[in-house]
Formats: C-alpha cells, structure tokens, sequence
C-alpha cells in the first residue's frame, strides 16, 4: 500500500494526522511548571549576582554581600515567576516597573551615593592603571559609603534582573548573557582588577546552565498550557524539572571540580605573574581612557570649531570632522613657496582648567613690523615685496584674517569680502625691527605662564636639552624635535577630561593632539624659558593649495604684486580655502623681527588622507612609490604608517581566504555528514543531484523534467539507462529500499556517463 | 498492540555522529571570541572560561556514551481502542537507568492512519531523565476513524552540549484502532430497519441457498428438518445439515458503500457501527460486506458480538478506504453471491442513510 505523504499537513496547527489532532490546551499535570520557572529564576540570579558582585568586587568596593545575595535571588525568582502565563505577566512586569520607580525615588540619594562611590573606586583604578594623577571624582551624599554601596548595587541587580531575565525566560540567549556580562566587567577586567573568585564561579555556572538548556531545545516559553512546543520540524516536550535539574547536575559537578582544581594550582596571585602585559590593549587604551575619564561625552566634540579652532577653546573638540566646504576664497600672486598664513585670533593669557586663551589684549599688541616694511618698500628696498590679497569670507568665522604683516585691519564679516595690503618679510631683508624693544609692561604680558602649568612645562623642557647659548630659533628647533620624535599629530585625540588642564594633560598624559595642542604647549614653553610667545589661530594655505588655486590669467599681477618675489612667473591665484587649512600656530618676538610665526606642528598624512576618496587610498596603498621616498621624516612616518597599513591589508585578505575556504571545507563536510547519515535511497539521489550538476556544466539539460529525459540528454547511446532510471524512480519515488548492489551499479553507472559526457 | 521495543543495550549498530555544525560554531568561538578576548585582556576571568569550556564538552561526550547502554526506548499509547472524539494519548516511554540525563532526544516517528492511507513523519524531542523511567505523552483528539499505526523510526539520543549524538536505528510499532462514535440506538430503533427487512431476507431465503453457511454437518436429532441439505446428503449418502454461526433466527447483511468524499465516510462508518450494535441488542445476526481494495474483491464477517463487530471494523480499516464508485450489483454477482437483498449504507446523492438493495 502506498502511502500519501502530505507535508504540509504537518505544519498545520495542531493537525498531526487524519484521526489525530494534537491538544493544544493540555497541561501535563505531574510535571511542575512553577519548578521550572524557578529553575531558570536560579540561572538569572547566578548570571546577575556573578556579573554585578563580580564587578563591584573587582574594584574593591565594600557591600553587603548578603544583603545583595538575597535581594538578588528573591528578585530573580519573583521575576522569573511572574512568567507563569500571560495575564502574570503583563502585571507583574508593570507592577515590577513602579517597584523599580518607587524604589529609585525613594531612595535615590543613597543609590546615587553608593553608585558614585563604586565610580570613585573605579576612577581611582583607571588612574593607577592609566597613570593619571588628579583625575577627580563624585561627591557623595550620604557618608556611609557601605550602605550606599548596598543600596546601589541592590538597585542595579533589580534593573539587571529584567535585562537578564528578558534573555533566559524566553528564548535561552546565552550569547546575550555572555555579551552582556563582558560589557558589565569590562572596565575592571580591562584595568586587570580581578572579580571575586566565587562571583566567577557564579558566572560560569549561570552561562554553561543557560547553555545547556538552549542546547537541550526545551527553552521556548509557553504562554497557554500546553506542554508542547511545536515548531516546523518537531515537537518538543518543554517543561521537564527533574530532567533539567540532573542534566545540570552532571555538569555543573565537573566544572565545580575545574574551577577548584584551577583555585588550587592557579590561584590568582600565580595567574597575575604569568599573564604578561597585553599588547592588544595598546590599541585601545586612549578609547578605554577617554571613557573612563570623561565618560561617553569624551567621544563628542562639546562644540561646534572649524578644524578643531574655536577662538582659544581648547581641549573640547574630541575628534576633528572636516567638511572641506569653502570658508574662504582668497586672490593673490604668490611671492615664495613658504605658507600664507591668516590671522584669526590671537592669545593673551591662558586660563588652566578652564582651558581657555583670552582674546590678547589690544594695547599689547605690537604693529611695528607692519610699518618698518612698508618704510623698506617705499625706500626701494630690493627684497621688499608689496601684496594685496582678496579675500571672500563665504563661511568663515568673523575675524580680523591678518596677513603677515598688514595695517590694523577690520573684522571681516561672513558675506564680505575685503582686500588686504601687506609687506611679506623674508630673509634678504635682514633686521628690520632692530632699534624696537618691547617695554617691560609688554614683555611681563608676554611671559606670563599660570602656575598650575610650571610643573609639566619644567618637566617637558628638562627633556628638550636647552643650553643657555641657545637663541630663539635654536630652542624652537629644540622643541619641534620633541615634538616630532615623542608627540604624534593626530585629529583624533580625544577630549580633555572635565577638570583636567588641557596643556597638563597633553604633555603629561595623552601626548598626542594636533596643531592647537602642539602650539598651546609650546607657548607656554616659550614663556617659561623667557621668549615672549603668543598663540594664534587661523588659516595656513601651504604651497600645494595654492598650485590647486585657480590661475586667474585675466588679472593684472601688478594690481596683487609689485617688488621682489621668488616666483616671478606665477600668476595670480584664486584659492578655495577649506577648514583643513585651519590651523594653530606660535609667534614668538625677537629684538631684530618683532612678531614672528614659529611651525612647531609634526607633520601629518591625516588630511591628505581624508580629502581623498577611499579608492584613490587603496590604490596609493598598493602603489610601490610608497616606500622609494626614504628621505623625510614625514615621508619615513607615512611609511612606516603605509607599511602597517599594508600588512594589516595583507592579514585581512589572508583571513578573507581562510574564511572562505573554511565555508566551502564545511560545506564538504557537512554535505559528506548528510550523506553518510543518509539510507541508501537518498545517499542515491544525493549522489544523482551531484552528478547532474556537475552534468549541467557540460551539457544543458534545464529542459530534461525527470530522470528519462535527463538520461536521453545525457547518454542518449546508454545501452542500462532504463535499469538505471528504474532504480532512481525507485529510490525517489518508493518507500522501498534499494539493494546494495543496485546502489553500486547506480554510482559506477553515473561514472561511465560522465565520462562520456567529458569526451 | 505493541510489537517491539527498543533496548539501545541490545542495539549493536548505535552510530554516535558528531555534530559538525555545532562543533564548528564552538570552535569559531572558542577560537576567535573566547581566546581573542583572553588574550585581550589576559584576564583570571576569562581564563576560568577557557578552561571550563575546553573541558566540559569532553565531559558531555563521555557521559552521552556511559548512558547509551543503559536506555530503553519504546512507544505507548493509552489504549488500544478509542473512539472518534475521546482523548488519546501516544508517546515515548524512555527508560534510563544511568546517572547521566540528555535534554535531547529527537524521536522519529512515522505515523500512519491506515484507512485513509495517509502519514505523516514527525519527530518529537523528549528528555531522558537520570535513573527514571520517564513518560512523554502527547495528548490528542480523536477526529476520524481508522488504524493509527505509530512506529519509532530511529531516536536521536545529543550530549547535554549537543555535540555528539547517538543515532539509534529501531522497529517498534504501536497501532491504535479508533472506532465511529455510535449514534443512539432508540433512534436507529425508531427507523424500525429490523421491521420487514429480515423477513423478507428469510422469504428469500426460501429454496435457495443460502450463503451464510459456515459449516456443513452430519444431522444429529434435534436439528430442524429444514436445515438439511437434501442435495448434498444424497450425493454422500448420510444426512448433512447446515450450521449456522448463531441459532439466531434473523439475520442482516450490511454492504458498506464507503463514499470517495471523506467526509460522509466518517458517518457510513458511524451508522454501520450503530445499525449493528442495534441488531446486536435485537439478537440479529449481522453480516457486513464491503469493497476490500487489497482483496480486489468483497470482504465480509459475521458479526455475532461486539467483538466480532469491533473486528469487523478493524478489517474495513485495513482495506482500505475504497475511493471508487462500485457497482454493488456486478460486484456481488462477480463473486459468487447469490443474494437478493442487502441492506446498504452509503450515500445517496444527498444524504448518508440505508436502504434495501435488491439485486
């Protein structure tokens, strides 16, 4: 008798067979539900203390553990148990809610409290591991520090209880709960604070309990009573205590035993002397630092800045975003190849912890350079050069955009457009400053250098090797050596932790930052080793923007240039400037120039990098110019940097490899499981499928529906096709097994026929 | 009825497969989630992680394969007999002996309803409980007639890490007859079918042979002079007599038209069970007839009690549900039935009922 299968009746809700229809509202009796509901409250209250206690003890912070044990395990239970059906649930998971409230309100000084002395202890930690004196920390309310840590961690096992319960009652997630309690141990165990021993095993027991019952398959919830659970593919009896409890058992002795093994032969003393420093971390321990000291805002910029400037703000700007859009569009005739460089604001004293230069006092302000070129051009000085620059304020902040050096020039509005004189000093001129001096008044404004910032500064310039004989230029070159080989650029630096001075931490601490950090610093510097220095922002167009400029041929050059210049041949320029050409520099006065610009700033790929389109990276990635440039040390960084890149490229594609080969290794075999498990009717049809599809590369055979014209397509000489389709009809078709022998002659059959078809 | 069980101790050919995919998953995070992370953060934690997850799979394994030789598989049903619209309960009964418990152990079962030549293979994953003899039941309505025939294919036995499993090949087979729900019997009475229908049989009867003859015997004084069998005896030469299954006077002949439409089957079933029960009651001999697809042919018992008639059902359901139209004429003269009237239950084109039937 032949059987009709009928597949998709199987799928109908509780239709089995005809005669027999599943009883969806049947509750086996003798089998607890409310057991096994309290069975998986145990998982939550193991996960839940394991990982909170674990991560209190690991920084040291003293509680009740009893007390946090029992309201634990009491919550995790009730929780858990409020899932008995539908109607617990939705009130017991609002009345659970105004609990939480209620309790959050009630006591929420000492919660507060109790959480701000565990972030104390944490803080405290990360200074000594991080290595960051004064770091600061909360006040707390209540005093005893104790119960305020009880209530607290009390109050986070109630919230986790819930988050944790949402991945066990339901759908058994043990991946969520593993994600979960790396995310809450993170920072201890990333500061190498170890959590108490018997949390741990708290943990672990939780996670391999949550594995095996995810494993076992009976995890799914059921909100009627039935005691099935039914699915695509099968049945599963759900609730089964006793089960559950000795496959538990069985487990959880052996691991016991582990743990106790390991306690005794590898305690954590022993653990701590062995493990060696991990280099891994490297990578991540300004992330790491920066939300340990400044929290997630440490990852926003506090302020809107173009390129990183915000008129003398410093230290809130946690990564520079550039938009490249226009801020100015600047006329002129290039003179030389050095830098243009346009004054935006200028820094009189700095304020540590506010991190902040005030706007430099007006009356301070020298303008003598100005008038003694202007004299040496209109004496006909050779080397003299007189310029003019247009300048179209499109989107730039409102400033004074001096150039080097020009008349006292207006503010310059966004919308306008101003036209500039200046007199470009270069060194054929010589001394042209020499009979000024700055008064004492000045020279004491220029000098002045907050206390708060002595320590550091003395500390850093103990190590940039300074003799006494060394002039202005000497010691600038000094401290940009320093900062080339100690300090590296980077738009990424991280904001300045909230009560931390920006200079302090720059030089002590983070030591890295990009031009505002590197010219706040060296001022300071300068101050301190007597060289009156000040710190200005604005915009630098270097040469290579100017040759990106647009030629504007139309222009008379002797409207933009007269006198001497180095390119005599270049015409007048119209450059787009963007805010990557903002940028922070150092004057620094000497007797014989006045107010002179000082580049201390290391070098950088980073914008270059960014104004480029990730195709155009990769290919200068590839290209083997990369490494033949071995002259600077910009160009020796770039590729140490490219080199790096290079071979993380090389990894990554390697790992794409072996990914790939692991997919189509598991593949083979999963196919070779599904076939050896197969009866020998479907290790039949297998093998038929195979070879039709290795077939279908020869032959076309998209038309062939069955065995008979798949044969006539493909052996249309076969002599045995219709034994052969015999047996196939017979393995797929009939509930009868084929013979062995008849399996043989199939396989050795489909071998002829593809030789044939490869002839 | 229960024809075998499974012993995995007295099976020689448990295969115990390793489950790839679960295998490759725990080494992908093994590898590069757990020991990525170790070496991260070099951390006591962690470490304990390693460990225990390196080492407990070996564990699972081993008590997978300590457990095997102590577990006995078979299926049950809560009766034999049921009928349509009562509870019926089939499952697993699996007996452990061993201390060590699975959480996973995929049944499969292939179950068929013989009368309506129907199956359907479903797997049903139980738990093995340590030293217990545990019973899974799944609880279920009956809705039709027929013979359930449930058979344990094969079981699939995981570690409690699912990493192994044992494939455990195996034969046993419970089959659960599930009769028509009786429709009551004062109101067959009411339709008064015993009432001119077997006298009419008996008129019929007369100078003919009669079918229902089960045995053909010497006469022994007593017998009725009508029950000899005048041409037989002289052709041997010594009195012979008819017997009868049953002193029973009347007797029916039921023909049950089973209908191609599933659904008015249900109820010829149902009314023949009622109608013979009521002739039962009526101490009338019931002879049912119908189509039997295997035997190509008619297929008849006598039925003299409720066993009889319970057995009688138990046949119809092994024939088959006839899905063809048949002429009940030509087919009883086809086989040799000298008969002028049954009474079928069938269809008629509106409604399911009985009427006489002369052929």
């Amino acid at each position: 008798m032949r059987f009709k299968r009928n597949k998709e009746k199987e799928l109908e809700g509780n239709h089995l067979i005809e005669g027999l229809e599943i009883s969806g509202n049947f509750y086996d009796k003798n089998e607890n539900r409310i057991l096994t509901l309290l069975l998986k409250g145990i998982i939550v209250y193991l996960v839940t203390a394991g990982m909170l206690g674990g991560t209190i003890t690991a920084t040291g912070t003293e509680f009740n553990q009893i007390v946090f044990n029992v309201v634990v395990f009491v919550l995790s239970m009730a929780i858990s148990l409020i899932y008995y059906n539908k109607k617990s649930e939705n009130i017991g998971d609002i009345a659970y809610l105004f609990m939480i409230i209620f309790f959050g309100i009630a006591f929420g000084t000492y919660i507060n409290s109790g959480f701000y002395a565990w972030m104390n202890d944490v803080i405290g930690a990360a200074g000594a591991y991080f290595d960051l004196p004064d770091i600061g920390g909360y006040v707390q309310a209540v005093r005893n520090t104790r119960l305020a840590v009880t209530f607290a961690s009390c109050y986070l096992g109630a919230v986790c209880v819930i988050l944790v319960n949402m991945s066990i009652v339901k759908r058994m997630m043990y991946g969520d709960l593993i994600l979960n309690a790396m995310i809450v141990l993170f920072l201890p165990v990333y500061m190498e604070l170890e959590p108490n021993y018997v949390y741990d095993v708290m943990l672990i027991c939780g996670i391999v309990m949550s594995v095996i019952w995810k494993i076992g398959g009976r995890y799914e919830k059921t909100d009627n009573n039935s005691v099935y659970v039914r699915n695509k593919k099968e049945i599963t009896y759900t609730y089964c205590f006793k089960g559950h409890v000795f496959a538990f058992a069985q487990i959880l002795i052996p691991v016991l035993m582990i743990l106790l093994v390991l306690y005794i032969i590898m305690p954590k003393d022993t653990f701590e002397l062995l493990r060696g420093k991990s280099e891994n971390k490297e990578i991540t321990d300004d992330i790491v630092e920066t939300f340990i000291t400044s929290g997630f805002a440490g990852f926003f910029n506090r302020y809107e800045n173009i390129g990183g400037m915000n008129s003398g703000r410093l230290g809130g700007v946690n990564s520079v975003r550039l938009d490249y859009e226009t801020d100015l569009v600047i006329t002129y005739a290039p003179y030389n190849l050095d830098p243009v460089y346009l004054r935006t604001f200028i820094g009189g004293d700095y304020h540590p912890y506010q991190n902040l230069w005030s706007v430099a006092n007006p009356l301070m302000l020298n303008r003598n350079e100005y008038e003694r070129l202007k004299a040496l051009y209109d004496s006909g000085n050779p080397y003299s050069t007189k310029c003019v620059m247009d300048i179209d304020n499109e989107a730039g902040d409102n400033g004074e955009y001096a150039l080097y050096y020009s008349d006292k020039d207006s503010i310059l509005n966004v919308g306008r457009s101003a036209s500039r004189t200046f007199y470009p000093a270069n060194e054929q001129i010589g001394a042209y400053l020499s009979d000024e001096k700055m008064t004492k008044e000045e020279r004491e404004y220029w000098l002045s250098v907050p206390n708060d910032n002595v320590p550091s500064l003395i500390n850093t310039i103990q190590k940039l090797g300074i003799t006494d004989d060394m002039d202005e230029m000497e010691i600038a070159d000094r401290i940009r050596k320093y900062y080339y080989d100690n300090i590296p650029y980077t738009l990424r630096p991280g904001s300045t932790p909230i009560r931390r001075d920006f200079i302090n931490y720059f030089l002590d601490s983070n030591k890295k930052g990009y031009c505002v950090h590197f010219a706040s610093a060296a001022v300071l510097m300068f101050r301190y080793m007597g060289i009156p220095a000040r710190y200005v922002e604005g915009y630098a167009i270097d040469y290579n923007e100017i040759t990106n400029g647009k030629a504007m041929e139309e222009l008379n050059k002797d409207d933009y240039l007269t006198g001497f210049s180095e390119l005599p041949n270049v015409p007048v320029v119209t450059i787009d400037v963007t805010d990557a050409s903002a940028h922070a520099w150092v004057e620094i006065y000497t007797d014989d120039y006045g107010w002179v610009q000082v580049e201390l700033t290391p070098p950088s790929s980073d914008i270059e990098n960014d104004s480029s389109t990730l195709w155009d990276r990769f290919l200068k990635l590839l290209s083997p110019q990369n490494i033949d440039d071995e002259g600077s040390d910009e160009s020796k960084s770039n590729n140490i940097d490219t080199a790096k890149i290079r071979r993380n490229l090389i990894i990554a594609i390697i790992l794409l490899f072996i990914a790939a080969f692991a997919w189509q290794l598991y593949r083979i075999v999963s196919w070779y499981a599904g076939y050896k498990r197969a009866d020998t009717n479907t290790k039949l049809i297998i093998l038929y499928h195979q070879f039709l599809k290795r077939a279908a590369r020869k032959k076309d055979i998209s038309d062939a529906r069955n065995y008979r014209e798949q044969m006539i397509v493909l052996s249309p000489d076969g002599q045995d096709n219709e034994k052969l389709i015999m047996i196939l009809e017979k393995a797929g078709f009939s509930s009868k097994q084929i013979t062995a022998s008849e399996f043989e002659y199939c396989k050795n059959r489909l071998k002829e026929i593809k030789r044939g078809i490869k002839k | 009825m229960e024809k075998n069980n499974t012993n995995l101790s007295y099976i020689s050919d448990i295969k115990v497969m390793p489950n790839i995919g679960r295998i490759i998953g725990f080494l992908i995070a093994y590898g590069i989630f757990g020991v990525a992370v170790f070496l991260y953060f070099r951390s006591y934690t962690t470490f304990l992680f390693l460990v225990v997850f390196l080492i407990i799979p070996f564990i699972s394994i081993m008590m997978l394969r300590s457990m095997l030789k102590h577990i006995t598989v078979k299926l049950f049903a809560s009766e034999d007999r049921s009928v349509v619209g009562n509870d019926l309960g089939i499952g697993i009964i699996i007996s452990n002996e061993s201390i060590f418990s699975s959480l996973r152990c995929r049944c499969h079962l292939l179950i068929k309803n013989v009368y309506y030549e129907e199956e359907v293979s479903q797997i049903f994953t139980v738990p093995i409980v340590a030293r217990s003899e545990n019973k899974n039941p799944l609880y279920c309505k009956v809705t039709n007639c027929g013979i359930i025939e449930a058979s344990l294919t094969k079981c699939e036995i995981s570690d409690v890490l699912g990493f192994v499993k044992a494939v455990v090949p195996s034969d046993h087979m419970i089959s659960i007859t599930i009769m028509p729900k009786q429709t009551n019997l004062d109101d067959i009475q009411k339709l008064g079918i015993l009432t001119g229908f077997t006298d009419n049989e008996d008129d019929s009867q007369k100078g003919n042979e009669y079918s229902d003859t089960s045995n053909i015997r010497e006469y022994i004084p007593g017998d009725r002079i009508k029950d000899i069998h005048w041409k037989l005896s002289a052709k041997r030469d010594v009195l012979l007599v008819r017997e009868h299954i049953k002193s029973c006077e009347n007797q029916l002949v039921l023909w049950v038209d089973s209908s191609p439409r599933k659904k008015y089957c249900e109820q010829i079933l149902a009314l023949t069970l009622s109608v013979g029960a009521f002739c039962l009651k009526e101490n009338t001999l019931v002879r049912i007839m119908w189509y039997d697809k295997k035997l190509e042919g008619v297929n008849e018992r006598i039925v003299n009690s409720m066993r009889d008639l319970e057995k009688a059902f138990d046949a119809i359901y092994m024939s088959g549900r006839s899905t063809a139209v048949s002429d009940l004429r030509s087919l009883l003269i086809m086989n040799d039935y000298n008969m002028k009237t049954v009474l079928r239950v069938g269809f008629d084109g509106s409604e399911v009922g009985f009427a006489p039937y002369e052929i």
